[in-house]
């Protein structure tokens, strides 16, 4: 056998075991397909059949329930099959879609992404969106793979797509959100850093979270070195640091937003104030999450406010003190005008009473217990007179009204005259009086007389009003202290009631009456306030020392002037007019004027200083009078009803009939043209209205050539007639007046018949005008006690 | 023939399948086993499906699925089924 033939047998033997090994397979079931050679078609077994079936069913069905869209292409890009999901995502027939390209249904920016993954095709995974046919779109997650056949040639794709819509729209929701967030924090940050204010944000600790740029500026420091630190930290003065840490806590806790204000000095040395609010942050829960501040630099406005109050509180406060001072003024004068009107109401039915009661005294017919009703009548009345002086004088020093009259006197005899007014007083209650001028006592001193004589009569008259037992005495001194001052001291000392220490300090109160003062029912109260008032006025005080049923020491002392004898004489160049120098002849003074009150106030003034006076109310009368009566002098106002007073003036000119007249013109207005033409018609001389008492007694004097006497004293009222009085008295030229006459007026001033003083005071006129004059002034005022010495002084001189 | 023989030291398979059917799936699980127990430093495994190619099915001659080819060394042999008897097929590999 050749080897060919081997060959060849080694195949069939091959072919064979194949075929035997097929047969086996095939009885033992162990092949699947037969291709059928006819028409070349593979023949799939039953059981592969239905394998493959179930398997394609298994795949068809994962395909179609899936919940992501399944999308086959070929090669060309043409959908060959998408399942329902991806239909339904893409809002159209699974079948609709196939032959057509998947660009069609992207949106351009789809387009462009889907078509740099294709070319050449590659995996991918790309975020795409659909746009229906309905016009609405699908956001779909697309994964795509290629797909290659065994010769690697591009076949198609395979894709799978997810319906991220709605995960695409909150993601877009979020990032508008996220933006809209961002732009708001920056408008905020911005308006923040431009303002201002200082605006800040606070944690539950008072902690900064927050500062605007003008705050870090102040501060000096970055929002980053800021954040967390507190009031502390930022070095914060630590009384400020607790208020504010406070206040914030305070808001955590009330929900309520505070205020406040404080100073605060900044880092760099910047001085303001500032105003601040802090607010609360509610969380979502309500409660206070944060808390916000804002504070504002209020120096300017704190400035001007406070000048602006400092200035209205000084324009308040000296508003205030002219007002209080002319309200306090004007009470004080409408005080004094009404006491002194008061004390003249009083004082009139006073007259009746007391001069009544004296008449009945003397009736011998009268029993003994009338007369004794009469006296209590009588003393009660002096003790109300002298109420009402007390009292009078109390209001002229709380209106201080009150001046001092410094002059020289004799004090030895000074003191000699008040020691016999209460001698016969002591003596006739059985009491020892001594007086005692202890060491040298200057003679001659200088002090306000009237006023330590005043407060000496208080004390001894107090003294014998408290003494029943035993004895006064008064001791007077005049040493000489340091640097040579003089002082007086005049003690009262008695053995009467006494004072009880609680009560010494209310003696000098007005109105204060003590116990002892009470019981005894006399006085006002006001003695010893006047005393120790004048006391002080004249630079000196009075003391007291007493012991409950023992005694009282009361003592004066004042700083005084040396004095010599030669000063007692009262100098007489004061420009005070008190009346006509004695010796002239009469002068006869008309009044024109149709001013009621004006007239009166003249006539009132020119009868004081000692002229004879008549009135007239207009220029027609005044000539009747003139043509009657000749008058030196007249006052002539101008205008007047009837007939004024140029054509008056013109007329008397006229008139060649005897002496011609001075006329003096009184008026109002004060127009040089006026006064001009008033001079032209005729009158010697000017005054305006309201014309002055000196310039006028000037004018008078001058144009008549008489000679006035001028008062020594000073201005004061209540010393004028005092020292009208001295300087009447030691010009020695006090014409002798009837004894009946002084008697007569003394007893008028004494049982206080007014109207009788008056026509008494009428009766002098005409025989001492001067002396007349300084009576009238003092019955005026009511000096009654120094009208009484006047009268006592006159009568002796 | 030992010019090829000795050129083709490698071990190069073929195996026809019909898709997912049965035998073939344990087929392609049994000559993967084989290769990677017997042949793993060298061969080569070309895994045909007969639905998808049927053309190169006819031009080696397949006439059922499946079936296992080697190609190489020669001579070309065949093993039909399922490749389960795997003496059979390693001897079948073996031949040459």
């Amino acid at each position: 056998m050749s080897a060919r033939e081997a060959q060849h047998i080694r195949e069939i033997e091959q072919r064979l075991a194949e075929a035997e090994g097929t047969i086996a397979a095939l009885l033992s079931g162990q092949i699947d397909a037969v291709v059928d050679s006819s028409n070349r078609t593979p023949l799939l077994l039953a059981a592969a059949q239905e394998a493959l079936r179930a398997s394609e069913e298994r795949y068809r069905r994962i395909v179609e329930t899936t919940n992501e869209g399944v999308w086959l292409t070929d090669a060309d890009n043409k959908t060959t099959f998408m399942n329902r999901r991806m239909a339904q995502m893409l809002g159209c027939e699974a079948d609709m879609g196939v032959g057509r390209s998947p660009f069609e249904f992207l949106d351009e920016a789809g387009r462009a992404i889907l078509a740099a993954h294709t070319q050449p095709p590659e995996a991918h995974q790309v975020e795409v969106r659909y746009i229906r046919g309905d016009g609405t779109s699908v956001w779909a997650l697309l994964g795509s793979t290629p797909v290659f056949d065994s010769d690697c040639r591009y076949e198609g794709s395979l894709a799978m797509a997810m319906d991220i819509t709605d995960r695409k729209r909150s993601a877009e929701a979020l990032e508008k959100l996220s933006q809209q967030t961002e732009r708001r924090e920056r408008m905020l940050t911005t308006m923040l850093s431009s303002i201002h204010d200082f605006a800040y944000i606070y944690d539950r600790e008072g902690r900064f979270l927050f500062a605007n740029q003008s705050l870090l500026n102040l501060w000096g420091i970055t929002l980053e070195e800021a954040v967390g630190k507190n009031f502390f930290d930022l070095g914060y003065p630590d009384d400020l640091a607790e208020q504010l840490l406070r206040q914030v806590q305070e808001v955590f806790e009330t929900k309520e937003s505070v205020t406040g204000e404080t100073p605060y000095t900044s880092p760099a040395g910047l001085d303001s104030y500032y105003e601040y609010i802090f607010s609360p942050i509610a969380g979502a829960d309500g409660t206070v999450e944060f808390v916000t501040g804002s504070s504002r630099d209020v120096t300017e406005r704190k400035r001007t406010a406070e000048a602006w109050r400092a200035a209205k509180d000084a324009a308040q406060a000296a508003n205030y003190a002219e007002n209080a001072a002319a309200e306090s003024e004007a009470a004080n004068r409408a005080k004094s005008v009404f006491l002194a009107n008061m004390s003249h109401e009083i004082r009139t039915p006073m007259n009746a009473i007391l001069g009544y009661s004296q008449l009945m005294l003397r009736d011998p017919a009268l029993g003994a217990e009338a007369k004794s009703n009469l006296n209590i009548i009588n003393r009660s009345g002096d003790h109300l007179l002298a109420l009402i002086d007390d009292i009078l004088d109390m209001s002229k020093i709380e209106a201080g009204r009150v001046a001092l009259n410094a002059a020289t006197f004799d004090l030895s005899g000074f003191v000699k005259d008040v020691a016999a007014m209460f001698r016969l007083r002591a003596e006739a209650k059985g009491l020892g009086f001594e007086v005692i001028e202890e060491g040298e006592c200057a003679r001659y001193i200088v002090a306000d007389e009237g006023k330590i004589r005043q407060a000496l009569i208080n004390l001894l008259g107090n003294a014998v009003k408290f003494t029943e037992l035993g004895w006064i005495r008064m001791r007077v001194s005049v040493t000489e202290g340091e640097g040579g001052q003089l002082r007086l001291a005049a003690q009262v000392e008695d053995t009467g009631v006494g004072i009880a220490a609680e009560e010494q300090n209310q003696l000098f109160r007005p109105f204060g009456q003590t116990r002892s003062g009470l019981k005894a029912q006399g006085g006002t109260g006001l003695g010893l306030a006047i005393s120790r008032e004048y006391a002080r006025m004249m630079g000196g005080e009075i003391t007291v020392s007493s012991e409950v049923g023992k005694g009282t020491i009361f003592r004066l002392e004042i700083p005084v002037g040396a004095g010599h004898a030669r000063g007692v004489v009262r100098r007489t160049d004061r420009r005070r007019v008190v009346g006509l120098l004695p010796g002239q002849p009469a002068q006869r003074l008309l009044i024109v004027d149709d001013e009621r009150n004006n007239r009166d106030w003249l006539n009132k003034l020119l009868t004081s200083v000692g002229f004879s006076v008549q009135e007239a109310e207009n220029g027609q009368t005044a000539i009747r009078i003139w043509e009657e009566w000749r008058p030196q002098l007249i006052l002539m106002d101008i205008r007047m009803p009837i007939m004024d007073g140029l054509e008056a003036t013109r007329r008397i000119r006229a008139s060649q009939a005897g002496e011609p007249p001075v006329i003096i013109a009184v008026s109002a207005s004060a127009l040089d043209e006026d006064r001009g033409k008033v001079i032209d018609c005729g009158v010697d001389d000017f005054v305006s209205k309201p014309c002055r008492e000196d310039e006028l007694l000037e004018k008078i004097r001058a144009r008549l050539s008489i000679s006035y006497l001028y008062a020594g004293g000073q201005r004061s009222q209540e010393t004028n007639s005092v020292a009208a009085l001295a300087s009447v008295l030691n010009t020695e030229v006090v014409t002798r007046l009837p004894i009946e006459l002084m008697e007569q007026l003394r007893h008028a001033v004494r049982n206080g018949e007014n109207d009788r003083l008056d026509a008494l005071i009428g009766k002098v006129m005409e025989q001492d005008a001067p002396f007349a004059g300084a009576l009238r002034d003092l019955a005026d005022k009511y000096e009654y006690d120094a009208l009484i010495r006047l009268l006592e002084e006159a009568t002796h001189a | 023939m030992a010019k090829v023989s000795a050129a083709n030291a490698e071990l190069v398979l073929r195996l026809y399948v019909a898709g997912n059917a049965p035998n073939s799936l344990i087929a392609v699980a049994n000559i993967k086993a084989i290769c990677a127990a017997h042949f793993a430093e060298g061969h080569e495994l070309e895994i045909v499906d007969l639905l998808k190619h049927p053309a190169r099915a006819l031009e080696d001659g397949i006439i059922v699925t499946p079936m296992l080819l080697k190609l190489s060394p020669l001579p070309v042999q065949r093993v039909v089924g399922n490749l389960s008897d795997t003496v059979q097929v390693l001897l079948t590999l073996a031949h040459k």
